[in-house]
């Protein structure tokens, strides 16, 4: 039973997007088709929320949980950034021309990737599939709102039989956008290129290996709600997969991955003007990791079992340099970082009887994290820590998700899950990492404890033939809840900070996630879909809304078929922040509309197909902040995006 | 334990060798530096001034003296005296500087002590340092070393950023002085130990004799300070201090140890509020020890 929620019917693959999950799955990126950036892509989604500090770079939130509390897996890896204000999460370094697909996974399923309390991101990447001889795309975009290009360039062949490599590149340069009152939104310019290159080889017809290099480099990357921008973000990705499939035998599949990313980011102040104090202030970020995977499948069960290992060094300092005069200043804020885990993932998918399965899901991480720098312990020191070396960490999870189908029409799924998650090594071992949002430095508590949670989750989903309709519900009960709390003890050191945080565990916290779905196809060119959220979440201990529980939003999207020419209708209205989590710096704002319409039109050309595409984002020029926009940066002004793109 | 030394008049100090007699030798704790060795008036003995540091400079130095070569009888006493000879209007004037320790002395070495130079060696002013061993208030040898003594200078111009802290005490001629010791030889990020030697400089009695000798002023410890302590970062840009100090407290004649974290590098205050009994002789709004590092 499929419901095509948004189609590009011109292509000779189809993409649909398959209801048969309840949750509508979103993840696919739609075919050749890479205009939008990862950002915009995110942005888009039902499943997922967008922290922004500017035009590019938005931070990923799964129903209200962030950083520490969700896990990022890029086509496998850990990756984690290197930043130490969260100017580059890891899915800044990824481009749609090089993704098979973002899924974003939730329940039982996001525990495969990492100790996840929300959810796991989890991007899988373009591998050659050796069905065609030679593949080449190229396709130019230009907005006008930033007089912004975007280009990117595939190009995909198949060498032999056994092997195939796929080349794909992306350029992208914008400048400051305007907002919806045509006002210059300074500082919200970016600059990137990624270069990634994939490859399979078929060791025979049930082994294969796989290899991907990827690199990405940002420039010129403009944070206008923080008080530096960056420079340069660069990141070097690289794995080696080995796949194997067993006819017979006691497992049915094998995979395995070896993988390494490094992570350099430098920020910027050489363009603000009026700064208090020129910084310098690098970042690193190095991953290695392995995991095997084996599944077995039997009648009535689907297992897997996975072991994962990765070591993650982080180091981030700071050189200041005296306005005055004086001597210049310098601190560690990631004294060297490592963190070694070792996890173990058992999964079962069990068919209890045709119309009931239960998934089970049983993750156990054991973590040793080590601040490693003499001076950063030195540091800790002044807050009377101590560290003579690694502390050890057990964490993990255990979900069990029921699904029923009461019968043809009528599907539903209640899960419960306990999870247990250590805390980041901001969290640990940070050191007077300002917040601009909060404006509070954070202080990082080395003795922290794991924080729990209990979550419930219930969806409902009826369908007919040619509709369908349901809801989702998500209660999750915090306890050991990590949070900046006010240290009065303490001086600030960025200037214009209103004090000091340091992290705490704190007594019981609540979050809730509410969400209807519907779509209708009223025929096979004209279909709807609509989606409606609502979250809320409170801290006791700090008598304040969690931060980054999404006010009532609604998300239509219309798509219409006529002769050759596609075009969807996009609007999405939102109630704005009500109830802002203000202790951590959110701030109230307006309820706002959101119109984005998109065309695109095919032009047959002998043995290639070229594509002419428009895309007006912000038709009313709405002028919006969203709702966990920092600093109340506004959202950009009316886009128009003009497109081509040319495939052999 | 012996009394540390002050100056008195003529400043000379008086240090008794350990009477231990056993044929081992004590272990003298040996500086790292050497920074000058003389010769005895008589040409027998050979005497090293060895420091912490590369340098002798303003503030609190950590010296001892060593022999090298001819042992020196043993059961004396060591006398040091630092003098500072400036040349004013044609007429030397002379001034000395406190110091304390010296508390392990043998007839080898004086053991380590602490110097605090108030002043630097200038153009018009140079340090020496008389050095004696006498043994029933006879001399054995005298020393004389010439020394060089480094200026602190910091690239924050504020007149309040002390290496030394001089303040009046209430009426009459007498001053505070304190100096300060980082126990590990420097100051980094981090906690630090530090030491603050404080005294009371007192007048030399006698006045107006002008002929440049012999009345010098004297130097007193002082063991009943209150001292409140507040680490600072004074640049524009900082205005902020650390978390988790120690105010310094009496440990011994003259000294009080304390505890300053530094949360990165770069010019630090420690800014001081003293005390003794009702009397308060320095706020922190007035002078303060200053190190940039
Ligand atoms: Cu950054």
């Amino acid at each position: 039973m499929l419901i095509p929620f948004y189609t590009t019917a011109q292509d000779k693959k189809i993409t649909t997007y398959h209801l048969s999950e309840v949750t509508i799955s979103h993840d696919t990126i739609p075919s050749e088709n890479y205009l939008l950036s990862v950002d915009d892509y995110m942005n888009q989604r039902n499943d997922l929320q967008v922290v922004k500090r500017g035009g590019f770079a938005f931070e990923p939130i799964i129903e209200g949980f962030t950083d520490g509390q969700i896990a990022v897996s890029i086509d496998g890896m850990r990756v984690f950034g290197a930043c130490t204000d969260k100017m580059d999460p890891a899915t800044s370094y990824l481009e749609p021309v090089n993704l098979k697909k973002l899924s974003v996974l939730k329940e039982n399923e996001s525990q495969m990737y990492g100790t996840a309390l929300g959810g796991t991101i989890m991007a899988e990447m373009r591998y050659p599939d050796l069905s065609k001889s030679l593949e080449v795309g190229v396709q130019t975009a230009y907005s006008s709102n930033s007089n912004g290009f975007d280009g990117n360039l595939y190009v995909e062949k198949t060498i032999s039989d056994q092997w195939g490599i796929r080349y794909s590149g992306a350029y992208r340069k914008h400048d400051s956008y305007t907002d919806g009152n045509n006002e210059l939104v300074k500082y919200t310019q970016y600059e990137k290129m990624n270069h990634t290159l994939t490859s399979t080889y078929k060791l025979s017809t049930t082994e294969k290996l796989t290899a991907l290099l990827m690199y990405d480099h940002g420039m010129d990357i403009g944070y206008p709600a923080l008080n530096m921008d960056v420079g340069s973000a660069k990141a070097l990705m690289g794995n080696i997969g080995y796949t194997k499939h067993y006819d017979k035998g006691f497992i049915n599949h094998l995979e395995a991955k070896v993988y390494y990313n490094d992570i350099k980011h430098v920020m910027d102040d050489s363009k603000r003007e009026n700064v208090a104090i020129r910084m310098d202030m690098p970042g690193l970020s190095q991953t290695l990791g392995a995991w095997v995977s084996v599944n077995r499948k039997t009648n009535n069960h689907k297992l897997t079992l996975k072991g994962d290992f990765y070591s993650n060094h982080l180091f981030a300092d700071m050189t200041m340099y005296s306005p005055s005069g004086g001597v210049n200043m310098y601190m560690l804020t990631w004294g060297d970082i490592r963190r070694n885990s070792f996890a173990t993932n058992f999964q079962d998918e069990w068919k209890l009887d045709p119309r009931l399965t239960l998934l089970t899901n049983l993750r156990l991480e054991w973590a040793s994290t080590n601040l490693q720098n003499e001076l950063g312990r030195k540091q800790l020191e002044t807050m009377n820590y101590f560290i003579d070396g690694p502390r050890s960490d057990l964490s993990g999870s255990f979900s069990a998700l029921f699904k029923y189908k009461l019968n043809s029409s009528i599907e539903s799924k209640f899960g419960i899950s306990y999870t247990s998650r250590m805390p980041s090594a901001s969290e640990l071992y940070g050191f007077y990492l300002f917040n601009a949002n909060d404006r509070f430095d954070y202080l990082g508590t080395p003795d922290l404890k794991n924080e729990k949670v209990i979550s419930f989750d219930f969806t409902l989903r009826y369908h007919q033939e040619n509709w369908q309709i349901g809801a989702r519900g998500r209660a999750s009960f915090i306890k050991d809840y990590i949070v900046g709390v006010v240290n009065e003890n303490y001086d600030s050191m960025t200037s214009g900070a209103l004090g000091v945080k340091t992290y705490q565990n704190v007594e019981g916290a609540t979050s809730t996630h509410f969400e209807v779905f519907a779509g209708v196809a009223f025929s096979k060119q004209l279909n709807y879909n609509l989606n409606l959220v609502h979250e809320n979440g409170y801290i006791d201990a700090l008598h304040s809304p969690m931060p980054y529980q999404r006010p009532l939003t609604i998300k239509n999207k219309l798509s219409y078929q006529l002769q050759k020419l596609t075009s969807s209708f996009y609007y999405e209205y939102s109630v704005g922040m009500q109830s802002p989590s203000e202790a951590l710096g959110e701030q109230k704002t307006d309820p706002y509309h959101l119109v984005n319409v998109d065309f695109s039109y095919p032009v047959k050309l002998k043995n290639s197909r070229l594509y002419l595409e428009l895309g007006v984002h912000n038709l009313l020029n709405s002028y919006y902040i969203d709702p966990f926009s920092w600093n109340g940066i506004p959202n950009s002004g009316r886009n128009i995006k003009t497109s081509i793109r040319f495939i052999i | 334990m012996k009394n540390i030394f002050l100056a008195l008049f003529l400043s000379i100090v008086l240090f008794a060798c350990n009477e231990d007699n056993s044929s081992i030798e004590p272990e003298q704790p040996i500086l790292e530096y050497a920074i000058a060795s003389e010769k005895d008036e008589a040409n027998t003995y050979t005497l090293t001034l060895r420091s912490s540091k590369a340098n002798l400079h303003e503030g609190v130095n950590n010296v001892a003296f060593v022999t090298e070569g001819d042992t020196l009888p043993e059961g004396g006493e060591w006398k040091i005296l630092p003098k500072m000879h400036m040349q004013m209007e044609g007429m030397t004037h002379m001034h000395s500087t406190p110091f304390l320790g010296f508390d392990e002395a043998d007839n080898h070495a004086s053991g380590i002590g602490q110097i605090l130079f108030l002043m630097p060696t200038v153009e018009m002013g140079s340090w020496t340092l008389e050095v004696s061993y006498l043994l029933e208030d006879e001399s054995i040898a005298d020393w004389t070393f010439e020394i060089q003594v480094d200026a602190i200078e910091f690239l924050a111009q504020d007149p309040t950023f002390k290496t030394v802290v001089r303040v009046p005490m209430g009426d009459g001629d007498e001053t505070l002085i304190m100096g300060y010791n980082f126990t590990a030889g420097e100051p980094a990020m981090g906690r630090n130990e530090y030491e603050v030697l404080a005294f009371k400089r007192m007048q030399a009695m006698d006045h107006g004799h002008g002929d440049g000798h012999g009345h010098l002023e004297t130097y007193m410890p002082l063991n009943d300070l209150t001292i409140k302590s507040t680490p600072f970062m004074p640049d524009p840009s900082m205005n902020h201090g650390s978390p988790n100090n120690t105010d310094p407290s009496f440990v011994s004649e003259g000294k009080y140890v304390g505890i300053a974290n530094f949360t990165m590098t770069g010019g630090w205050q420690i800014k001081m509020n003293v005390s003794e009994g009702e009397n308060t002789y320095l706020t922190e709004e007035g002078q303060s020890f200053y190190t940039e590092f």
